[in-house]
């Protein structure tokens, strides 16, 4: 009978409201005898959440296919090895937040309540990560190694001790750029182009800091916004000026080809200085048709899988292997690939650190970091001791020619 | 009984029905948070702000027929005005009472010269709010904390109350829904909602009616605004994060949408719409994160095919199945909310027997 149907239906649906209101709250973080949460005997787990879904899917699956390919290499070969002798798999928990701060928020609480995690890493953004940022001090469980360069996720480590980034930040780039350019120690008349927000002020003011007292001056600036189909008209502008360098911090890749493009077509060849996140060869370089003649620089951290000067590199050969092997969907040409990958890297580092197999002993561990991970360009280094800054440190600036970006040496010349 | 029955779910339930019902629902939304987990309680706290911001939305789309583009933006302004007076430390009211404040303010300027524009030109006058205010809440970056967003620590738990912060900011939540769900039915229960349903069908009958259309489009509108203000305020409370991304057009779209789906014209409806748009996409994220929007986009249309009538329209049969048995019933059949996502009102006066 459809009534009693009806009847028999509001009666379920209120009593399992009720029930699950019935529920007993279960308490996480046991203080039980065994370890931390999210450590047994066998494993450790730690969450990431990364956007998997929406505009910035490819991006977010290359990161988190960087991750998976290291901890796949590390379980295979027997798990990380923790202070108290037992080796451990790795296991990794994440989930999509599609690059909304409410669900990385959202994400990052359901890692720590239901699944438990050690850890969070590598959390996928800006946005995102300061969002959780706030939580993660709260909940005193480690938020570390993030995906995003922004000053602020590590610039207050006092404040924040549970959120440390892991790439260095936009404003050392600029910075790099800056020095470079400052040493040459002859009068320079600089152009910027830079995103109308907080990456564009990070790289702005980076640069500036730097060339502050030299001979470099900034004499034409214009910003786009990351809506903008094409740059032609900043271009044009930033021509006007005649300036010896353009620095190009411009973070998508199809308006830096644009770009490059747009001012060979105007006869304006200054020298240009790209950005890391828009100076893949495959990407960018190659399809703008730079040749040697233009005078090209770049500064990165990391080896670029598709730059040919690393074709022979092991760190290179050994990543795009394992890329294949345990995340043959995510694309390894993608700088977001080989930063997953560091940032597993350091994490492992930092778990073998730990004296005491606990939350604040993963912190402690990652303060006292040093040494060597790979995929970093030579000169870059990892060093966690400082409360101000991300635990991978320098940029080394390359030159493009032969098809290759070619590191220049410390002076810059 | 008023002919406008598909706003209240329960009417046609027997009085000790819809008692023991609403006991149950309070019980059941006091007792929860104290033993759900903090990721459940944050949930729920989304799906309620959510809901907030979907029921000022029907009072505009469902009930008075104008179609807004424009919620996210009060949404922004809501949660910015939180989330600026909440890093101040001043008092979550306060907070709140400047978020109405705000987003009452601009609701009537934008909706005094725009309700005189008529068919869709009202949606696209909305549509340019958040196309101003994401950058807007860019540029303001002194007080919004620029493109990066602005994290804050809302309401913390007080001592005495011996309680989580989750299960405090979930309670507190859920007495703020409350309070405006409460307050935004009894206002369409008479008359206002009479007149608005007439609008909706025809402005030229509610004039000649007597019916001051342009002022009820207005009220409606800074209705909606006002509510979307207080929903974004309260998500805030929740996520403690508020950036400009959050402000964005499609962020509007998804709430027409989820709006639509929860069922327009019904309490129940927006609640629904909300639980779905905030549930949905953890469940199907869990199923295949590289197609979640596909799976969310195919659970969008399976509602829509098999419910046309939104999700709230399968509670109301429901229910209205109960009425007929349960002893006590009125003999009269309730309204159903129609198969058409804005379906024409019943006539205004008319007394359903």
């Amino acid at each position: 009978m459809r009534h009693r149907t009806s009847v028999k239906a509001l009666v379920v649906g209120l009593a399992a409201v009720t029930a699950i209101a019935g529920c007993g709250r279960e308490e996480s973080g046991g203080d039980d005898s065994s370890a931390a949460p999210g450590i047994t005997d066998t494993t450790i787990k730690v969450g990431s959440s990364f956007p998997l879904s929406g505009p910035l899917a490819g991006l977010g699956t290359a990161a988190r296919g960087g991750v998976l390919a290291y901890l796949g290499a590390v379980n295979d070969a027997g798990g990380v090895t923790l202070s108290d002798g037992v080796a451990r798999q790795i296991e990794l928990v994440d989930y999509d937040d599609g690059y909304d701060p409410a669900r990385a928020v959202q994400n990052y609480q359901r890692l720590v309540d239901q699944d438990e995690v050690f850890g969070v890493m590598q959390t996928f953004g800006t946005a995102t990560n300061l969002a959780i940022m706030e939580r993660a001090q709260q909940l005193e469980v480690p938020h570390v190694f993030t995906h995003s360069g922004a000053p602020a996720l590590s610039g207050d480590q006092e404040a924040h001790p549970w959120t440390v980034g892991w790439r260095p930040t936009y404003a050392g780039e600029g910075a790099a750029y800056g020095e470079y350019f400052a040493a040459q120690d002859r009068p320079l008349r600089v152009a910027v182009l830079s995103q109308n927000d907080d990456l564009g002020e990070a790289y702005l003011s980076g640069f500036e800091e730097a060339i502050e007292g030299s001979q470099v001056e900034i004499v034409a600036e214009q910003t786009y916004e990351p809506s903008d189909a094409t740059l032609d008209s900043q271009i044009t502008n930033l021509a006007s000026s005649d300036a010896d360098v353009l620095f190009s911090a411009v973070a998508f890749p199809n308006l830096q080809t644009g770009l490059l493009k747009r001012a060979r077509e105007i006869g304006w060849s200054p020298t240009i200085a790209v950005i890391t996140i828009t100076s893949s060869i495959q990407k960018v370089v190659e399809p703008a048709g730079v040749t040697d003649e233009d005078d090209v620089i770049s500064a990165n951290f990391v080896k670029a899988p598709d730059d040919p000067q690393w074709a022979e590199d092991d760190d290179v050969a050994e990543f795009v292997s394992r890329m294949e092997q345990y995340s043959p969907d995510a694309d390894p040409q993608l700088a977001n690939a080989a930063w997953g990958y560091g940032a597993a890297a350091t994490l492992v580092a930092a778990l073998e650190g730990m004296e005491d197999l606990s939350r604040q002993g993963l912190m402690d561990s990652i303060h006292q970091l040093e040494g060597e991970i790979p995929m970093l360009l030579p000169g870059v280094t990892l060093d966690g001791t400082s409360s101000s800054e991300p635990p991978i440190h320098g940029y080394r600036l390359q030159e493009y020619a032969d098809g290759r970006w070619n590191l220049l040496d410390e002076t810059g010349s | 009984m008023s002919s406008l029955g598909t706003s209240r779910p329960m009417t046609g339930l027997p009085r000790w029905a819809r008692l023991t019902a609403t006991a149950l629902l309070v019980v059941a939304v006091v007792s929860l948070p104290l033993n759900a987990s903090p990721f459940v309680n944050l949930q729920l706290s989304i799906v309620l702000a959510t809901a907030v911001a979907l029921l000022g939305l029907d009072v505009l789309t469902g009930w008075t027929g104008q179609v807004s583009l424009g919620q996210s933006a009060f949404y922004g302004i809501g949660a910015y005005a939180v989330a600026v007076c909440t890093a101040r430390g001043w008092p979550l009211l306060v907070g709140l009472a400047v978020t109405v404040l705000i987003a009452g303010l601009v609701g009537a300027i934008i909706a005094i010269p725009a309700v005189r524009l008529r068919g869709y030109a009202l949606s696209m006058v909305t549509l340019a709010l958040p196309v101003v205010a994401v950058p807007l809440a860019k540029r303001l970056d002194g007080l919004t904390g620029g493109s990066p967003g602005l994290a804050t620590r809302t309401v913390s738990a007080p001592e005495w109350s011996g309680l989580d912060n989750d299960q405090w900011r979930f309670l507190v939540i859920a007495l703020i829904s409350a309070a405006v769900f409460l307050l935004v039915r009894n206002v369409l229960k008479g008359r206002h909602g009479r007149a608005l349903a007439t609008i909706r069908s025809s402005e030229v009958l509610a004039t000649a009616m007597g019916i001051p259309v342009q002022r009820y489009k207005v009220g409606a509108f800074v209705v909606a605004a006002a509510c979307g203000g207080v929903g974004g305020g309260l998500y805030v409370v929740a996520v403690q994060f508020i950036s400009p991304e959050t402000l964005i057009v499609t962020f509007s779209i998804s709430l027409l949408a989820v709006l639509v789906i929860g069922g327009l014209r019904s309490t129940l409806g927006p609640l629904l719409g909300a639980a779905f748009y905030v549930l949905v996409p953890n469940v199907t994220g869990a199923v295949d994160a590289g197609q979640s929007y596909l799976l969310y986009g195919l659970c969008v249309l399976l509602v829509m095919f098999l419910l046309p009538g939104g999700l709230a329209s399968a509670v109301h049969r429901v229910l209205a199945g109960a009425a007929r048995v349960l002893p006590g019933s009125r003999p009269a059949v309730p309204d159903l909310p129609s198969q058409h996502p804005i379906p024409a009102p019943p006539l205004p006066e008319r007394e359903v027997r």
